[in-house]
Protein backbone atom coordinates (compact mmCIF):
# COMPACT_ATOMS: atom_id res chain seq x y z
CA UNK A 1 0.00 0.00 0.00
CA UNK A 2 1.29 3.45 -0.92
CA UNK A 3 2.19 5.93 1.79
CA UNK A 4 0.54 9.31 1.25
CA UNK A 5 2.59 12.40 1.97
CA UNK A 6 0.81 14.93 4.17
CA UNK A 7 2.00 18.01 6.00
CA UNK A 8 0.49 19.57 9.08
CA UNK A 9 1.23 21.76 12.02
CA UNK A 10 1.09 21.37 15.77
CA UNK A 11 -1.84 23.01 17.53
CA UNK A 12 -1.00 25.07 20.59
CA UNK A 13 -4.55 25.43 21.80
CA UNK A 14 -6.95 22.58 22.43
CA UNK A 15 -10.67 22.43 23.14
CA UNK A 16 -13.80 23.05 21.09
CA UNK A 17 -13.32 26.82 20.77
CA UNK A 18 -9.83 26.45 19.31
CA UNK A 19 -10.98 23.55 17.12
CA UNK A 20 -13.82 25.67 15.70
CA UNK A 21 -11.41 28.52 14.99
CA UNK A 22 -9.06 26.20 13.14
CA UNK A 23 -11.97 24.83 11.06
CA UNK A 24 -12.98 28.39 10.18
CA UNK A 25 -9.39 29.00 9.08
CA UNK A 26 -9.52 26.08 6.63
CA UNK A 27 -7.82 23.53 8.84
CA UNK A 28 -8.96 20.16 10.15
CA UNK A 29 -8.13 19.61 13.82
CA UNK A 30 -6.75 16.21 14.69
CA UNK A 31 -4.59 14.24 17.07
CA UNK A 32 -1.55 12.04 16.59
CA UNK A 33 -1.12 9.29 19.16
CA UNK A 34 0.28 5.81 19.66
CA UNK A 35 3.63 4.04 19.79
CA UNK A 36 4.10 5.01 23.45
CA UNK A 37 4.33 8.73 22.79
CA UNK A 38 2.38 11.64 24.24
CA UNK A 39 -0.60 12.61 22.05
CA UNK A 40 0.14 15.61 19.81
CA UNK A 41 -2.73 17.92 18.76
CA UNK A 42 -2.31 18.65 15.05
CA UNK A 43 -4.04 20.60 12.29
CA UNK A 44 -4.09 19.68 8.60
CA UNK A 45 -5.08 21.95 5.72
CA UNK A 46 -8.53 20.81 4.53
CA UNK A 47 -7.75 21.28 0.83
CA UNK A 48 -4.44 19.43 1.10
CA UNK A 49 -6.09 16.51 2.92
CA UNK A 50 -8.87 16.24 0.32
CA UNK A 51 -6.37 16.29 -2.56
CA UNK A 52 -4.10 13.74 -0.89
CA UNK A 53 -6.95 11.31 -0.16
CA UNK A 54 -8.81 11.90 -3.41
CA UNK A 55 -7.27 8.96 -5.25
CA UNK A 56 -7.07 6.69 -2.21
CA UNK A 57 -9.14 3.51 -2.38
CA UNK A 58 -10.35 1.55 0.62
CA UNK A 59 -10.94 2.62 4.18
CA UNK A 60 -7.43 2.53 5.64
CA UNK A 61 -4.85 5.08 4.60
CA UNK A 62 -1.22 5.33 5.72
CA UNK A 63 0.25 8.81 5.67
CA UNK A 64 3.68 10.26 6.17
CA UNK A 65 2.78 13.19 8.39
CA UNK A 66 5.30 16.00 8.35
CA UNK A 67 4.93 18.17 11.43
CA UNK A 68 7.10 21.04 12.65
CA UNK A 69 10.32 19.25 13.48
CA UNK A 70 9.52 15.65 12.67
CA UNK A 71 7.99 13.10 10.35
CA UNK A 72 5.63 10.40 11.51
CA UNK A 73 4.22 7.37 9.72
CA UNK A 74 0.62 7.20 10.76
CA UNK A 75 -2.60 5.35 10.04
CA UNK A 76 -5.79 7.39 9.72
CA UNK A 77 -7.63 5.57 12.48
CA UNK A 78 -10.82 7.62 12.67
CA UNK A 79 -12.54 10.41 10.76
CA UNK A 80 -15.43 12.40 12.21
CA UNK A 81 -17.89 13.95 9.77
CA UNK A 82 -20.55 16.62 10.05
CA UNK A 83 -23.86 14.75 9.69
CA UNK A 84 -25.37 17.26 7.26
CA UNK A 85 -22.58 18.77 5.19
CA UNK A 86 -20.31 15.72 5.50
CA UNK A 87 -17.35 18.01 6.09
CA UNK A 88 -14.49 16.43 8.03
CA UNK A 89 -14.57 17.62 11.65
CA UNK A 90 -11.67 15.74 13.20
CA UNK A 91 -8.93 13.24 12.34
CA UNK A 92 -7.26 10.57 14.44
CA UNK A 93 -3.75 9.60 13.34
CA UNK A 94 -2.21 6.53 14.92
CA UNK A 95 1.58 6.55 14.87
CA UNK A 96 2.74 3.16 13.51
CA UNK A 97 5.91 1.43 12.47
CA UNK A 98 6.02 -0.12 8.99
CA UNK A 99 7.77 -3.19 10.44
CA UNK A 100 5.23 -3.95 13.20
CA UNK A 101 1.86 -5.62 12.71
CA UNK A 102 -1.32 -3.64 13.27
CA UNK A 103 -4.98 -4.55 13.67
CA UNK A 104 -7.33 -2.92 11.20
CA UNK A 105 -10.74 -3.35 9.66
CA UNK A 106 -10.75 -4.13 5.95
CA UNK A 107 -13.83 -3.59 3.79
CA UNK A 108 -15.30 -6.51 1.83
CA UNK A 109 -16.51 -5.98 -1.73
CA UNK A 110 -18.97 -8.42 -3.28
CA UNK A 111 -18.16 -9.37 -6.86
CA UNK A 112 -20.74 -10.54 -9.38
CA UNK A 113 -24.45 -11.27 -9.26
CA UNK A 114 -25.46 -14.49 -7.49
CA UNK A 115 -27.27 -17.21 -9.48
CA UNK A 116 -30.08 -17.10 -6.92
CA UNK A 117 -30.66 -13.41 -7.65
CA UNK A 118 -30.30 -13.63 -11.42
CA UNK A 119 -32.42 -16.74 -12.00
CA UNK A 120 -34.35 -17.29 -8.76
CA UNK A 121 -35.32 -13.69 -7.99
CA UNK A 122 -33.74 -13.90 -4.52
CA UNK A 123 -32.31 -11.01 -2.53
CA UNK A 124 -28.61 -10.75 -1.76
CA UNK A 125 -28.11 -9.72 1.88
CA UNK A 126 -24.70 -8.23 2.65
CA UNK A 127 -24.39 -8.97 6.36
CA UNK A 128 -20.73 -8.38 7.29
CA UNK A 129 -19.22 -5.45 5.41
CA UNK A 130 -15.75 -5.49 6.98
CA UNK A 131 -13.50 -7.87 8.87
CA UNK A 132 -10.85 -7.36 11.52
CA UNK A 133 -7.37 -8.44 10.41
CA UNK A 134 -3.78 -8.30 11.68
CA UNK A 135 -1.05 -7.57 9.16
CA UNK A 136 2.01 -5.50 8.38
CA UNK A 137 1.10 -1.98 7.24
CA UNK A 138 2.90 -2.63 3.96
CA UNK A 139 0.77 -5.74 3.29
CA UNK A 140 -2.51 -4.07 4.18
CA UNK A 141 -5.15 -4.84 1.51
CA UNK A 142 -7.26 -1.83 0.46
CA UNK A 143 -10.28 -4.13 0.32
CA UNK A 144 -11.08 -7.83 -0.04
CA UNK A 145 -13.09 -9.04 -3.02
CA UNK A 146 -15.63 -11.79 -2.34
CA UNK A 147 -17.00 -13.72 -5.31
CA UNK A 148 -20.72 -14.40 -4.79
CA UNK A 149 -21.71 -15.55 -8.29
CA UNK A 150 -22.12 -19.21 -7.21
CA UNK A 151 -24.62 -18.45 -4.42
CA UNK A 152 -28.09 -19.88 -4.90
CA UNK A 153 -31.17 -19.15 -2.79
CA UNK A 154 -30.45 -20.23 0.79
CA UNK A 155 -26.66 -20.28 0.29
CA UNK A 156 -24.25 -18.19 2.34
CA UNK A 157 -20.60 -17.31 2.21
CA UNK A 158 -18.56 -17.20 5.42
CA UNK A 159 -15.33 -15.61 6.61
CA UNK A 160 -13.57 -18.99 6.59
CA UNK A 161 -13.98 -19.19 2.81
CA UNK A 162 -11.86 -16.08 2.27
CA UNK A 163 -8.25 -16.44 1.23
CA UNK A 164 -6.20 -13.34 1.88
CA UNK A 165 -2.41 -13.65 1.62
CA UNK A 166 -0.10 -12.13 4.29
CA UNK A 167 -3.02 -11.36 6.58
CA UNK A 168 -4.31 -13.00 9.79
CA UNK A 169 -8.07 -12.84 10.02
CA UNK A 170 -9.25 -12.04 13.57
CA UNK A 171 -13.00 -12.03 12.94
CA UNK A 172 -14.81 -15.22 13.93
CA UNK A 173 -14.46 -17.63 10.99
CA UNK A 174 -18.12 -18.68 11.20
CA UNK A 175 -19.34 -15.13 10.61
CA UNK A 176 -21.63 -14.90 7.59
CA UNK A 177 -20.56 -12.38 4.95
CA UNK A 178 -23.48 -12.58 2.57
CA UNK A 179 -26.51 -14.75 1.98
CA UNK A 180 -29.18 -15.04 -0.70
CA UNK A 181 -32.67 -15.13 0.73
CA UNK A 182 -35.94 -15.91 -1.06
CA UNK A 183 -37.93 -12.87 -2.24
CA UNK A 184 -40.35 -11.46 0.30
CA UNK A 185 -44.01 -11.58 -0.60
CA UNK A 186 -45.92 -8.56 0.62
CA UNK A 187 -49.45 -9.49 1.61
CA UNK A 188 -51.63 -6.46 1.38
CA UNK A 189 -54.83 -6.49 3.38
CA UNK A 190 -58.04 -5.81 1.47
CA UNK A 191 -59.52 -2.35 2.06
CA UNK A 192 -62.36 -3.75 4.20
CA UNK A 193 -60.00 -5.57 6.54
CA UNK A 194 -57.75 -2.58 6.82
CA UNK A 195 -60.70 -0.38 7.71
CA UNK A 196 -61.92 -2.90 10.29
CA UNK A 197 -58.51 -3.03 11.99
CA UNK A 198 -58.75 -2.26 15.72
CA UNK A 199 -58.01 1.27 16.85
CA UNK A 200 -54.67 1.94 18.50
CA UNK A 201 -54.57 0.64 22.04
CA UNK A 202 -52.56 2.46 24.64
CA UNK A 203 -49.36 0.71 25.72
CA UNK A 204 -49.02 -0.83 29.15
CA UNK A 205 -47.61 1.53 31.77
CA UNK A 206 -44.78 -0.05 33.78
CA UNK A 207 -45.42 -0.31 37.54
CA UNK A 208 -48.63 1.65 37.28
CA UNK A 209 -50.56 -1.00 39.19
CA UNK A 210 -48.12 -0.92 42.09
CA UNK A 211 -48.30 2.85 42.29
CA UNK A 212 -52.10 2.83 42.34
CA UNK A 213 -52.16 0.15 45.03
CA UNK A 214 -49.67 2.15 47.05
CA UNK A 215 -51.74 5.31 46.65
CA UNK A 216 -54.91 3.49 47.67
CA UNK A 217 -53.24 2.06 50.78
CA UNK A 218 -51.92 5.49 51.70
CA UNK A 219 -55.39 7.02 51.43
CA UNK A 220 -56.89 4.30 53.62
CA UNK A 221 -54.25 4.91 56.27
CA UNK A 222 -55.00 8.64 56.20
CA UNK A 223 -58.70 7.91 56.71
CA UNK A 224 -57.92 5.64 59.64
CA UNK A 225 -55.84 8.39 61.26
CA UNK A 226 -58.74 10.83 60.94
CA UNK B 1 -48.53 0.93 13.30
CA UNK B 2 -45.34 1.51 15.29
CA UNK B 3 -45.71 2.36 18.98
CA UNK B 4 -44.09 1.18 22.23
CA UNK B 5 -45.40 -1.97 23.92
CA UNK B 6 -44.75 -0.68 27.43
CA UNK B 7 -43.99 2.80 28.73
CA UNK B 8 -42.92 4.14 32.09
CA UNK B 9 -45.12 7.25 31.90
CA UNK B 10 -48.22 7.88 29.76
CA UNK B 11 -47.48 11.53 29.03
CA UNK B 12 -44.33 13.47 28.28
CA UNK B 13 -43.28 17.10 28.11
CA UNK B 14 -42.73 18.45 24.61
CA UNK B 15 -39.00 19.17 24.74
CA UNK B 16 -36.92 20.94 22.08
CA UNK B 17 -35.22 19.82 18.88
CA UNK B 18 -31.97 21.79 18.83
CA UNK B 19 -28.81 20.75 17.02
CA UNK B 20 -28.02 17.99 14.58
CA UNK B 21 -28.35 14.21 14.82
CA UNK B 22 -24.80 13.09 15.48
CA UNK B 23 -26.02 9.57 16.21
CA UNK B 24 -27.85 7.64 13.52
CA UNK B 25 -26.50 9.94 10.82
CA UNK B 26 -24.62 7.35 8.74
CA UNK B 27 -25.95 4.62 6.46
CA UNK B 28 -24.92 1.48 8.35
CA UNK B 29 -27.30 -1.36 7.49
CA UNK B 30 -28.02 -0.98 3.79
CA UNK B 31 -26.50 0.74 0.79
CA UNK B 32 -28.86 3.73 0.38
CA UNK B 33 -30.59 5.95 2.91
CA UNK B 34 -33.09 8.78 3.36
CA UNK B 35 -31.73 11.58 5.53
CA UNK B 36 -33.78 14.27 7.28
CA UNK B 37 -32.69 17.86 6.63
CA UNK B 38 -35.04 19.54 9.10
CA UNK B 39 -36.11 18.93 12.69
CA UNK B 40 -39.63 17.52 13.08
CA UNK B 41 -41.97 15.23 14.92
CA UNK B 42 -42.69 12.37 12.52
CA UNK B 43 -45.84 10.49 13.52
CA UNK B 44 -46.28 6.74 13.37
CA UNK B 45 -48.86 7.24 10.60
CA UNK B 46 -46.34 9.12 8.48
CA UNK B 47 -43.70 6.45 9.08
CA UNK B 48 -46.19 3.76 8.08
CA UNK B 49 -47.23 5.68 4.95
CA UNK B 50 -43.60 6.09 3.92
CA UNK B 51 -42.89 2.40 4.59
CA UNK B 52 -45.83 1.30 2.45
CA UNK B 53 -44.82 3.67 -0.36
CA UNK B 54 -41.22 2.40 -0.34
CA UNK B 55 -42.08 -1.31 -0.14
CA UNK B 56 -44.66 -0.98 -2.93
CA UNK B 57 -42.14 0.80 -5.08
CA UNK B 58 -39.39 -1.79 -4.66
CA UNK B 59 -41.95 -4.60 -5.06
CA UNK B 60 -40.21 -7.93 -4.47
CA UNK B 61 -36.53 -7.09 -4.46
CA UNK B 62 -34.49 -5.36 -1.82
CA UNK B 63 -34.51 -5.08 1.93
CA UNK B 64 -35.59 -2.12 4.00
CA UNK B 65 -34.69 -0.84 7.46
CA UNK B 66 -36.65 1.74 9.47
CA UNK B 67 -34.12 3.52 11.67
CA UNK B 68 -36.58 5.67 13.64
CA UNK B 69 -39.18 4.70 16.23
CA UNK B 70 -42.11 6.78 17.48
CA UNK B 71 -41.59 6.56 21.25
CA UNK B 72 -42.89 9.99 22.28
CA UNK B 73 -46.59 10.31 23.19
CA UNK B 74 -48.38 13.45 22.02
CA UNK B 75 -51.47 14.52 23.95
CA UNK B 76 -54.43 16.58 22.81
CA UNK B 77 -57.32 18.18 24.62
CA UNK B 78 -60.82 17.46 23.26
CA UNK B 79 -62.48 20.09 21.07
CA UNK B 80 -64.42 22.92 22.74
CA UNK B 81 -62.81 22.31 26.11
CA UNK B 82 -61.90 25.14 28.46
CA UNK B 83 -58.26 25.52 29.40
CA UNK B 84 -57.03 23.90 32.58
CA UNK B 85 -58.22 20.65 34.16
CA UNK B 86 -54.92 18.98 33.42
CA UNK B 87 -53.07 17.69 30.40
CA UNK B 88 -55.04 16.12 27.55
CA UNK B 89 -55.22 12.44 26.70
CA UNK B 90 -52.46 10.72 24.63
CA UNK B 91 -53.46 10.90 20.98
CA UNK B 92 -50.54 9.80 18.85
CA UNK B 93 -46.91 8.70 18.88
CA UNK B 94 -44.07 10.58 17.25
CA UNK B 95 -40.36 10.13 16.58
CA UNK B 96 -38.25 13.19 17.33
CA UNK B 97 -36.12 13.79 14.24
CA UNK B 98 -33.14 16.11 14.05
CA UNK B 99 -31.36 17.20 10.84
CA UNK B 100 -28.92 14.55 9.65
CA UNK B 101 -30.89 11.56 10.88
CA UNK B 102 -31.02 8.59 8.47
CA UNK B 103 -34.63 7.43 8.70
CA UNK B 104 -34.89 4.65 6.12
CA UNK B 105 -32.29 2.40 4.50
CA UNK B 106 -32.44 0.14 1.45
CA UNK B 107 -30.28 -2.65 0.08
CA UNK B 108 -30.33 -5.16 -2.75
CA UNK B 109 -31.64 -2.88 -5.49
CA UNK B 110 -30.11 -0.50 -8.01
CA UNK B 111 -29.37 3.11 -7.15
CA UNK B 112 -32.03 4.37 -9.58
CA UNK B 113 -34.75 2.16 -8.10
CA UNK B 114 -33.69 3.06 -4.55
CA UNK B 115 -33.83 6.76 -5.35
CA UNK B 116 -37.30 6.47 -6.86
CA UNK B 117 -38.54 4.52 -3.83
CA UNK B 118 -37.03 7.01 -1.40
CA UNK B 119 -38.58 9.93 -3.30
CA UNK B 120 -42.00 8.32 -2.95
CA UNK B 121 -41.38 7.65 0.75
CA UNK B 122 -40.12 11.20 1.31
CA UNK B 123 -43.34 12.63 -0.10
CA UNK B 124 -45.19 11.08 2.86
CA UNK B 125 -42.99 12.87 5.41
CA UNK B 126 -43.43 16.42 6.72
CA UNK B 127 -39.78 17.44 6.15
CA UNK B 128 -37.20 18.01 3.44
CA UNK B 129 -34.99 14.99 2.93
CA UNK B 130 -31.90 13.93 0.99
CA UNK B 131 -31.03 10.62 -0.67
CA UNK B 132 -27.70 9.43 0.75
CA UNK B 133 -25.40 6.48 0.24
CA UNK B 134 -22.85 4.60 2.32
CA UNK B 135 -19.71 6.67 2.78
CA UNK B 136 -16.10 5.63 2.76
CA UNK B 137 -12.83 7.51 3.30
CA UNK B 138 -11.32 8.80 0.06
CA UNK B 139 -14.46 8.60 -2.06
CA UNK B 140 -17.32 6.16 -2.53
Amino acid sequence: MAVIALSGQRRDQIGKGAARKSRAAGLIPGVLYGHGQEPIPVAIRTREFQLALHRHEGGNAIVNLALDGGEYTALIRDVQYDPLSHDILHLDFQHISLTETIEIKVALHLQGTPVGVKDGGGILEFITRDIQVRCLPTAMPPSIDVDVTHLNIGDSIHVRELSVPEVTVLTDLDTTIATVVPPTVIEEKPAEEAAAAPAEAEPEVIAKGKKEEGEAEGKEKEKEKK
Amino acid sequence: MLMPKRVKYRKQQRGRMRGKAYRGSMVVFGEWGLMALEPAWVTNRQIEAARVAITRSIKRGGKMWIRIFPDKPVTKKPAETRMGKGKGAPESWVAVIKPGRVMFELEGISRKLAQEAMDLGASKLPIRTRFVERHQLGGD
